[in-house]
């Protein structure tokens, strides 16, 4: 490993330990339907409806906004939960 | 041929100038988004098209979940090679190059694109970023390293909507 090498710094928090979990619990998600909704999302971005949102983080699932919060994974625990599916099916991101 | 529809992510209002007549013109401010799944966790980030990136870079809040060994083998640098640092725009960073060793899987609602062995750039720290939140980072899918190459980068404007388009064929 070189000088200048980055540790790498596992994730160990509670919550990261929870999403594993969650991760292990459910099947793998479906490539097409999480791009759908990604898709979804996206244009209603560009339709400047989640203006009110900048900075924060928009959870999307069967193509309706399904939760808003400050923490990403959070959002995951939480609507991976809800919804009963793998945390990587829903979709999370940063509003800018 | 196959193709993967970049989605033309507009997050900013158009600019807005005139030209010489008096007229507005309200000028767009385009980003190519896909979306790509990496080793470490089956969860998707968003990523932008930067073929004026040399690399792709992966951000740290993403790459420290890959395991060393089964995800990703480390490309050492030479001994004695002065390190560079990499720069983007309002970003100085520190990096490592790396190889995955699990796919790189770029897709869009039809169709996945699977690369294999990609060289990336592992990067000390996260870009700047105006989010409150602890969203991930972007990915930024650069020009070297396997990701791309083999593919055509397409841009065109749309006949009906008058947006951009983009789209990656191979």
């Amino acid at each position: 490993m070189s000088t200048n090498a980055v540790s790498i710094a596992p994730a160990n928090s509670a919550r990261e330990d929870r999403l594993r979990e969650l991760m292990a619990l459910y099947p793998e998600p479906d490539w097409r339907a999480y791009a759908a909704d990604r898709a979804w999302l996206a244009e209603q971005q560009n339709a400047r409806a989640l203006d009110a949102h900048v900075g924060r983080v928009v959870a999307a699932y069967e193509q309706r906004v399904v939760a808003v919060g400050d923490d990403y994974t959070d959002l995951l625990i939480e609507l991976s939960e809800r919804f009963g599916v793998h945390p990587g099916r829903i979709v999370v991101v940063g509003i800018e | 041929m196959p193709r993967i529809e970049l989605t033309a992510h507009e997050p900013y209002v158009p600019l807005r100038v005139t030209d010489a007549s008096g007229a507005l013109l309200l000028l767009p401010r385009y980003k190519f988004l896909c979306w790509v799944r990496l080793p470490g966790r089956a969860v998707t980030y968003d990523a932008i098209i930067d073929t004026g990136s040399p690399f792709t870079l992966v951000p740290e809040a993403i790459w420290t979940h890959f395991r060393p060994g089964s995800d990703f083998e480390e490309l050492p640098y030479q001994a004695g090679y002065p390190v560079p640092q990499g720069q983007t725009a309002g970003w100085n960073f520190r990096f490592r190059m790396a190889r995955l060793l699990q796919p790189l899987v770029l897709f869009d609602v039809n169709t996945q694109l699977s690369r294999d062995r990609v060289i990336v750039q592992l990067v000390e720290g996260n870009p700047p970023s105006t989010f409150r939140s602890n969203a991930p980072p972007r990915v930024v899918m650069g020009l070297w390293g396997g990701a791309l190459e083999g593919t055509n980068v397409r841009v065109e404007t749309d006949a009906t909507t008058g947006r951009l388009a983009g789209a990656i064929e191979w």
